[in-house]
């Protein structure tokens, strides 16, 4: 039924997603602090525009709305967050890269793997606090709208924004071949994740001008869409924008890597 | 202690050759490190767009705080960052038993054999800032003041260096602990605010439980003269025991040692 190179992929993924789930029980500390970490940057936006809001300030998201949008970034956020860069970039400089020229099996196949492994984890852990969240925070999910269809369109946009923010990484990942320390980039990533995310500011909070330009960035995609998706602040021609920037990132971000990939092939010198 | 001192410098002089070799790393992270603050700074000048005051700090007071918090952090960077995130390196490829023959204090050499000197470049951006935010305040302060936030800052240092190594020692059991950068990511993202802003009883476990609060919030605080000089003395005793436990736990886990290779 299936054709044979599928079949044979499919057989290989199982295995590594064996090994890797193994793997992810070994390392539960790194997991743990690694989740731990992600979970900072909304719980601090929170903390700062709660205190804005009880010194008096007129903001566009009263307490309530505000506490479910950094509920939703907590589980958007982490469901999100990838860090296999520096894990590539260990790779390629320590010249353990080499199995991927032998084996059947291509850079992104192994770290996508590690992600699912990861993500299976991650909804178990996040949900735990997600729901320790609702009853801690009492939260009463005030503008969030959770019909089929919008639940729907939300999965969809979880999905692709999962992919920009993997391919992303990815994409900083194999600069080692060229830059040799992915530092830098990823100092610049965590900028732009923290501030045109939505993970720090609702997006809803910028001038129109700034808003807009960072509506046409991917980073927009990656947690503050879906997130406007479920409290339908994205609707109509708005939604239909929304996902069509969202897929050509998508899309972009697929291609960008592998010229890139293939052309850091051809420069990759390994040790010994 | 002058063998001791003699070893920090070798170690630093080693590093800074090393360094020098990968110029092109260093101005980038310097260029990243400056715009991170700028990135910070458009924050909090946003958030004060919308109010004049969080919890009782002003603009001003906030920018002091982060200020200081980018010299805490550099310094931090500058002496100890690259040594400890990449200390479960020694264990696993077994370089510590090595160490650990030799006629030296081996945590210091952990702690310091790969110092970052040009995160020194750092700190020029954080005086800045705690330049401007003091001239925006406005008030003369004394040299009171002025010993009380470097004896702070001092401790803040020394805090953060405490529990990042005492992390980074669990590697002794878990050799593959790759989240050390974890850790001082948790830490330092919220030393950039005040910790009163998280309310009671959050603020006081932040202060004293997972004591980040002393690392930034308490010597500004001293330094503007909002909590009573005497707290000086709470904050070198919290230091010093830190500090005392971090040092207990790195001889335990060495006395249990077996070499990551046998």
């Amino acid at each position: 039924m299936f054709p044979h190179f599928l079949k044979r992929k499919l057989k290989i993924y199982a295995a590594y997603l064996k090994t890797d789930f193994q793997a992810q029980f070994e390392y539960r500390l790194d997991f743990f602090l690694y989740t731990i970490a992600a979970l900072v940057s909304p719980i601090i936006g929170l903390a700062v525009w709660l205190a804005a809001s009880n010194s008096g300030a007129k903001l566009l998201l009263d307490k309530d709305q505000l506490i479910t949008y950094f509920a939703l970034v907590l589980f958007v956020g982490t469901l999100n967050q990838t860090w296999h860069a520096w894990y590539v970039d260990e790779d390629i400089n320590t010249g353990n890269f080499s199995k991927f020229l032998l084996k059947p099996f291509y850079l992104a196949d192994e770290y996508f793997i590690r992600e699912i492994t990861d993500k299976i984890f991650k909804l178990f852990f996040t949900s735990v606090l997600f729901i320790a969240a609702i009853f801690i925070f009492h939260i009463s999910f005030k503008g969030v709208y959770l019909d089929l269809i919008t639940l729907t369109l939300f999965l969809v946009s979880l999905v692709l924004s999962f992919g920009i923010a993997f391919y992303l990484e990815s994409i900083i990942g194999i600069t080692t071949f060229w830059l040799h320390s992915i530092d830098f980039l990823k100092d610049l990533e965590s900028i732009a994740n923290q501030v045109l995310t939505g993970r720090l500011i609702p997006l809803v909070f910028f001038p129109a001008g700034l808003a807009s330009f960072i509506s046409f960035t991917p980073f927009r995609y990656v947690v503050s869409f879906p997130i406007e998706i479920l409290m339908h602040k994205a609707t109509g021609s708005t939604l239909l924008f929304g996902f069509t920037l969202q897929f050509f990132w998508f899309i972009a971000m697929i291609l960008a890597y592998k010229y890139l990939y293939n052309k850091g092939v051809v420069k990759f010198q390994a040790y010994g | 202690m002058v063998r001791n001192l003699k070893l920090i410098f070798i170690l630093f002089k080693h590093s800074s050759k090393r360094y020098l070799e990968n110029r092109w790393s260093t101005f980038g992270n310097f260029v990243s490190a400056s715009l991170e603050i700028a990135i910070f700074i458009f924050f909090i000048s946003f958030i004060f767009s919308f109010t004049k005051s969080l919890n009782g700090w002003d603009k001003n007071h906030v920018l002091l705080l982060v200020g200081i918090s980018q010299l805490v952090t550099a310094l931090y960077n500058f002496l100890f960052r690259r040594s400890v995130n990449r200390f479960p390196d020694l264990v696993r490829a077994g370089e510590l038993d090595l160490l650990l023959t030799k006629p030296m204090n081996t945590q210091l050499y952990a702690s310091f054999r790969s110092t970052k000197p040009f995160e020194l470049l750092n700190t020029i951006t954080g005086l800045a800032i705690t330049a401007y935010a003091l001239h925006q305040i406005g008030n003369s302060f004394g040299i009171l003041n002025w010993l009380l936030l470097l004896v702070g800052i001092t401790c803040g240092v020394l805090v953060l260096y405490s529990i990042c190594f005492s992390f980074t020692i669990l590697s002794f059991w878990s050799p593959k602990l790759s989240s050390a950068s974890s850790i001082l990511e948790i830490l330092t993202t919220p030393l950039t605010l005040p910790t009163d802003i998280y309310g009671q009883p959050m603020s006081f476990i932040v202060t004293f439980v997972i004591p980040i609060g002393l690392v930034v919030t308490v010597p500004v605080k001293l330094f503007l003269g909002s909590i009573s000089a005497y707290f000086i003395l709470i904050e070198v005793l919290l230091t010093l025991i830190f500090f005392y436990g971090c040092t207990r736990f790195w001889n335990y886990a060495v006395k249990g040692y077996t070499s990551a290779s046998s």
